[in-house]
């Protein structure tokens, strides 16, 4: 039941209870922000926010100096390109170690190493863990590797430790499709061994090609030059085409001709060994650069 | 108010004096959770210590027809630890130990005794090249470990195979070093990181040995599952350029690798004894069929 | 013998129980007539005392000064508190306390008329609280004890403690029916005998909505009973069930960048699949004795109180779109569960430092069988896709806690009073797997933590008392992740607290405390992976403020001021030390305010009215990578008018139609276009202004 009792009286007690609350609370108020403050204070010299920052990542595609010139493959023929072509994209970078750490290859060093104890690095296989995705850069487009380093639309990323990064191919689309014919990688050019005649090829991959060896055509566990990242900067990625034709012996290959590269005939080992090189992490080199 | 002198009060003095003590101690009343024993152990199974068949519905084995039986499987482990997610160590092996898997039965590496009862997530171990420090188990001789030190070897393997009447022998030193760690392992249906070591009981955590990777033909496993890791052996034994029964590592070296067979899946390697030694840093495992992730020393 | 009770609303810092016993009135002999009358015995019973500074009960008047629409948002009253829900209408509110997430409830230990609400080891989130079975109507107090300072504090008491009190006050039958926006409708129907105390009625409430926005809908019927009986002799019992049903859609999560960008409408959703059904039934009994006669005349008491909670709860949610499969990441929860337990305790006054020393000893056990499973669905089909990057569960839980806690409240000198004792938990877990790649075995697991826990009050002058507090507890892990015979890992949780609390009769009450609480290693909850994924240990230290002034009949103001800042204090690969803990809001104030005058007489009735209104602005979400989210301030207001038995009002939720997100998460997911893998902003949208106009009458 509420009643309204006789008005002055009911009216002053209430002025005067209103008047302490009024008193309390702003008493309180002020304590609690004067306490609130301090605590602030107290942490000041730690930094006011959660652990790391984003940070925006300008991307850009550029090709191993290698493949610019005449270059010798691990099977021993020498090739020199005239073309090469690739649909890549999107990329992601990761703080997990890569599986594979590379050092130089030479032949004559091979047998003094084994005498010596040291054992060449090779790749050791699977259980690559990528850890955290750390940075990514998720459009796609068809890139000319003779023609340049080549801007790919900014990716974004989180500040940390990047080690290791994802490289993918994707369908040809947009500007500059045209020329991959329908092919995720292309590449012209000239192979010669001594004792054998000089072979004009075209080699090609294929998305199904890739996807029979790299699951979604995902290249995974690419090596990314360990790194702290701390703020905006380049990321660059570096395709070797050298690697594509590391297990190719085009003693399999048709002749062709300059004007006519002739292309891998199908199952044949060129046209397989140049499938699984498109596929070799290693092909694919990551690094950050502040700008 | 003052206590009252009453024996009621002395003795709620006392059951409180009690309390307190109680309180200033460790916050778990069963105890501090106990030790246990930890042993480590290691075993060839039945591919090392017998031999590896072809293949059948009954057992995996070589899909082209061969037959391999070890004489020697020579590793040499170094470098156990043990430690918990924050990384506080609770045991670790001084030197190094060396082991010959094709001998019968599981063999003893080093026993670490009272070690907290608790989850230790990160136990890693090492294969490493064999020193003049190494110690010898009883499976392994001196003749051996000068073997090894010579050749800068962790692992050797010493093998015949035979299919229909050919036979090849073989005896591959690999001076490699390997890193196994962050190993896991399936227990009673759960993915364990590690050992769970529980109160006054002993655990044996076995470092198996896989002698069939050698002889995979991938590199890592085909995302497509219906494309199998077979074992083969065809084109390593026709590495044998000069015929004389004997595959050496070097005439592996010399052969390139067989694209229509083996699949370096993104991983590089050019010739067959590149594709044999990658394969020789999978050889550890971790309580069976567990696994652990591998890096170079 | 008149027995009158006076309301928990008594304030003074005392005892328990005051036994007061008048005399009869002395009458000159001539007048002495035939039978003298009765003594007459008042017993007043007050409030247990306060375990901390902030400790605080909020009463009926506050409770129904602001509109609320269930009783999670009952718990915005009590200081600190946040809840958002971004499930739909029937997943369980997402409960954020003086800078802990309690998730959907695994760091807040929160009973309801005597049984526990939090699920052990529910697959969806350990200590998951689903309060949709209150009507808030019949909610009679929340009695909230933040930290750890209660030896009766028990597991999932790592930010505190909340009691729900359950109780209906207005006489006789009450019928209601709201209709409001988006198609909603309510009806209640409610009984409370006249000559009853305020804890024997039942309550009956049925509630549909279109919802919102598209997926939104839901639906939900409760049911609740509850009488008490006093057997004489100091001896009273308490019986309460309660029987509850919803069915809900639920809209999901949106990336921010889509809204913003103006790809996706506000209200949309990725997946319509979304929503879930939640059950829940509880039967409740209690026996109580007061004031025994024991030895040496002191008094104690006793009481034991069996429940029985049988839950169930399936819940289908898309929080990353095709990232694991590309059918769908579309998963389906369930989660069954049977409890069984009982609290008991036995006090009894001993005369140590003075004559109203007391001891309390009590235990609790509860034992849980519960049966989970997880599954991924194809969003084509709805066949199970289980895969090694997203394993099907098919477990069975049996988890058994057996707790026992010594009291003691002493006072070694005048105006000083010690309070605290000693708790000891035993939690076991055993666990059938039977999903991803086990095949039936069984693992067990079992720990066991003992808690310290004191508080130390002193009167500084009559109304005006300081504490000081300190305690101990534990965040317990889910069943499965247990290994076999893993001595179960707890997180040690330390707790202070200093502060003043003033209280002024019944009309005003106030109070101001510093916190501290540290955690041996936290959780930082990973919505990809469906994990808690383990982050380093953290601070967190704030400051409460909270008044409350009841000054007359007719005015009721409530408002508290929560500030904390939540740090971590050692560094891992990921975190540094200093910083802030992600997810945690710093800046919670709360504001209810009603005034409900007599307006007039009409027709020979009183025209009662009730204005009221309720402010509340969270401040300072801290996310990662140094990001803050979005503030919210919103503003609910009720109007009601009543003229004798007939009832009629509007409510309105966010008055001000304020854009708000009430979820804020940072994970990876790919919805359209290309997978993000790095961690991007996820929001739920908070629901717009909503309107009800409502009618009761009262016979």
């Amino acid at each position: 039941m509420h009643t309204l009792p006789p008005i002055t009286r009911t009216l002053q007690n209430w002025l005067r209870s209103l008047a302490r609350a009024a008193a309390w609370g702003a008493g309180l108020s002020v304590a609690g922000l004067a306490l609130g403050a301090g605590i602030q204070a107290c942490s000041s010299d730690s930094k006011d926010a959660t652990s790391g920052k984003r940070v925006v990542l300008h991307t850009r595609v550029a090709v191993d100096d290698v493949a610019t010139a005449k270059f010798a493959s691990a099977v021993g023929w020498n090739i020199t390109l005239t073309k090469a072509l690739v649909s890549a994209g999107p990329f992601y970078y990761f703080d997990g170690a890569p599986p594979l750490v590379l050092r130089e290859e030479h032949k004559g060093w091979q047998y003094a190493a084994r005498l010596l104890g040291l054992g060449l690095a090779h790749a050791h296989p699977g259980h690559y863990q990528a850890g955290n995705a750390m940075g990514q850069m998720l459009e796609s487009a068809s890139i000319d590797l003779l023609d340049g380093a080549f801007d790919l639309p900014n990716g974004e990323g989180v500040t940390g430790t990047y080690r290791s990064a994802r490289f993918t191919f994707a369908a040809p689309a947009g500007s500059g499709s045209g020329s991959l014919d329908g092919h995720v990688a292309l590449t012209e050019g000239k192979a010669e061994k001594d004792g054998e005649p000089p072979r004009f090829f075209r080699a090609f991959a294929d998305l199904d090609a890739i996807e029979k060896s790299a699951s979604q055509a995902h290249i995974e566990g690419c090596e990314f030059t360990e790194v702290d990242v701390e703020d905006d900067g380049t990321v660059t990625a570096t395709v070797n085409p050298k690697i594509w034709f590391d297990l190719v012996d085009f003693a399999g290959a048709d002749e062709g001709s300059a004007d006519a590269p002739a292309e891998f005939p199908d199952d044949s080992q060129p046209q397989i060994a140049f499938v699984l090189g498109v596929t070799q992490l290693s092909a694919y080199k990551f690094r950050y650069s502040s700008p | 108010m003052f206590p009252r002198t009453s024996f009621t009060s002395l003795l709620g003095l006392a059951f409180l004096a009690s309390l307190t003590s109680i309180a200033c101690g460790s916050s778990d009343p069963t105890g501090s959770g106990g030790e246990g024993k930890i042993s480590f152990t290691t075993w060839g199974e039945e591919y090392i210590q017998d031999e590896i068949p072809p293949d059948s519905k009954e057992v995996t084995g070589f899909v082209d027809g061969w037959t391999v039986k070890y004489t020697k499987f020579l590793v040499n482990f170094q470098n156990i630890q043990v430690a918990d997610a924050k990384g506080n160590k609770a045991a670790s092996m001084d030197g190094s130990m060396l082991f010959n898997n094709q001998v019968k039965g599981v063999k003893s590496i080093i026993d670490f005794d009272g070690v907290e009862a608790k989850a230790w997530d990160q136990v890693s171990y090492e294969v490493a090249p064999v020193t003049d420090d190494t110690q010898l188990s009883d499976s392994a001789t001196d003749e051996d470990k000068q073997m090894m030190i010579d050749g800068g070897f962790s692992f050797y393997v010493d093998a015949t195979a035979t299919k229909d009447d050919v036979t090849k022998h073989y005896a591959w030193g690999f001076a490699i070093g390997t890193r196994y760690q962050e190993c896991h392992s399936e227990q009673e249906g759960k993915d364990e990181a590690g050992v769970v070591v529980t109160n006054n009981s002993d655990v044996e955590v076995q470092l198996t040995t896989h002698g069939d990777h050698l002889y995979y033909d991938r590199l890592q496993a085909s995302p497509d599952p219906a494309i199998l890791t077979s074992l083969r052996f065809d084109t390593i034994a026709a590495a044998d350029k000069d015929e004389d029964g004997e595959i050496t590592l070097d005439e592996l070296d010399a052969a390139p690798l067989n694209v229509r067979l083996y699949d370096p899946s993104g991983l590089g390697a050019a010739t067959q004894g590149a594709f044999v030694t990658s394969l020789a840093r999978t050889i550890g495992h971790f309580r069976g069929e567990g696994e652990c992730t591998i890096s170079e020393l | 013998m008149l027995l009158a009770t006076v309301p928990s609303a008594a304030q003074n810092a005392g005892d328990t129980v005051v036994a007061v016993e008048e005399e009869p009135a002395k009458i000159a002999p001539a007048e002495i007539p035939a039978a003298e009358p009765p003594p007459t015995t008042i017993t007043v019973r007050g409030a247990p005392p306060p375990r901390s500074a902030s400790e605080a009960v909020v009463d009926k008047r506050v409770l129904q000064a602001a509109p609320h629409r269930n009783a999670s948002e009952l718990l915005l009253t009590v200081p600190g508190v946040f809840v958002s829900q971004h499930g739909g209408e029937g997943k369980a509110h997402q409960i954020f306390f003086r800078g802990f997430d309690a998730v959907h409830g695994q760091d807040i230990e929160i009973w309801a008329a005597g049984a526990p609400v939090n699920d052990v080891s529910n697959i969806h989130g350990q200590g998951y609280a689903d309060l949709h079975f209150l009507i808030p109507e019949v909610v009679r107090e929340i009695r909230s004890t933040p930290g750890n300072y209660d030896p009766q504090q028990g597991d999932f008491a790592v930010a505190g403690t909340m009691r729900f009190e359950l109780g209906y006050a207005e006489p006789g039958v009450t019928a209601k029916a709201s209709l409001g926006s988006f198609g909603t409708r309510r009806y209640l129907l409610a009984y409370h005998p006249k000559d009853a105390s305020d804890a024997t009625f039942g309550a009956v409430e049925v509630y549909s909505t279109d919802g919102f926005g598209p997926s939104r809908a839901a639906r939900h019927a409760s049911g609740i009973g509850q009488t008490t009986y006093d057997f004489g002799r100091g001896i009273t019992g308490r019986v309460m069930a309660s029987a509850y049903a919803g069915r809900y859609d639920s809209a999901g999560v949106l990336r921010l960048d889509d809204i913003e960008s103006g790809r996706v409408d506000r209200l949309a959703t990725y997946d319509p699949k979304q929503g879930g059904y939640s059950s829940r039934a509880q039967l409740v009994f209690e026996l109580k004795s007061q004031d025994a006669e024991a030895q040496e005349g002191r008094p104690a008491s006793w009481s034991i109180s069996p429940f029985v909670v049988q839950r169930s709860l399936k819940l289908r949610s898309d929080f990353t779109g095709f990232l694991t499969s590309p059918e769908g990441d579309s998963i389906q929860q369930r989660n069954d569960a049977t409890t069984i337990g009982a609290t008991a305790s036995f006090r009894r006054e001993l005369s140590l430092f003075s004559s109203h020393d007391a001891l309390e000893a009590g235990l609790l056990l509860r034992s849980d069988s519960i049966e989970q499973s997880q599954h991924r669905l194809s969003l084509r089909n709805d066949l199970v896709t289980d895969d090694l990057l997203s394993q099907g569960i098919d477990a069975e839980v049996r988890a058994t806690d057996a707790a026992g806690y010594l009291d003691a409240s002493l006072h070694p000198v005048r105006r000083v009073t010690l309070r605290g004792g000693l708790r000891a938990d035993g939690l076991s877990y055993m666990t059938d797997d039977k999903g991803g790649k086990a095949a039936g075995q069984t693992r067990s697991a079992l720990g066991a933590q003992l808690s310290k826990r004191g508080t130390l009050d002193v009167i500084v002058f009559p109304g005006l008392n300081a504490l000081a507090s300190y305690g101990e507890g534990f965040r317990s892990p889910q069943a499965r992740s247990l290994g076999d015979g893993e001595t179960t890992p707890f997180t040690r949780v330390v707790s202070y607290e200093a502060g003043l609390r003033f209280r002024d009769a019944l009309r005003f009450q106030s109070s101001l405390a510093v916190y501290h609480t540290r955690l041996s290693d936290d959780l930082v909850f990973d919505q990809a992976t469906a994990r808690n994924e383990l982050v380093p240990g953290t601070a967190r230290t704030g400051v409460s403020a909270n008044i409350v002034a009841e000054p007359t009949d007719w005015f009721v103001s409530s408002t508290s001021f929560t500030y904390t800042r939540a740090v971590f204090v050692t560094s891992d690969a990921r975190y540094e030390k200093g910083d802030l803990l992600p997810y945690v809001p710093q800046i919670v104030v709360r504001s209810d305010l009603a005034v409900t005058p007599r307006l007039g007489r009409v027709w020979g009735h009183d025209v009662q009215s009730h204005f009221g209104v309720a402010f509340t602005y969270l401040g300072r979400r801290p996310l990662p990578y140094a990001e803050m989210g979005h503030d919210a301030f919103l503003t609910d207001a009720s109007v009601s008018v009543r003229l004798g038995p007939v009832e009629t009002g509007i409510e309105a939720f966010n008055l001000f139609d304020a854009d708000w997100y009430d979820g804020e998460f940072n994970y990876a997911s790919e919805f359209s276009g290309a997978a993000s893998l790095v961690p991007i902003r996820h929001v739920t949208v908070g629901p717009p202004r909503t309107l009800f106009w409502s009618f009761s009458i009262h016979v």
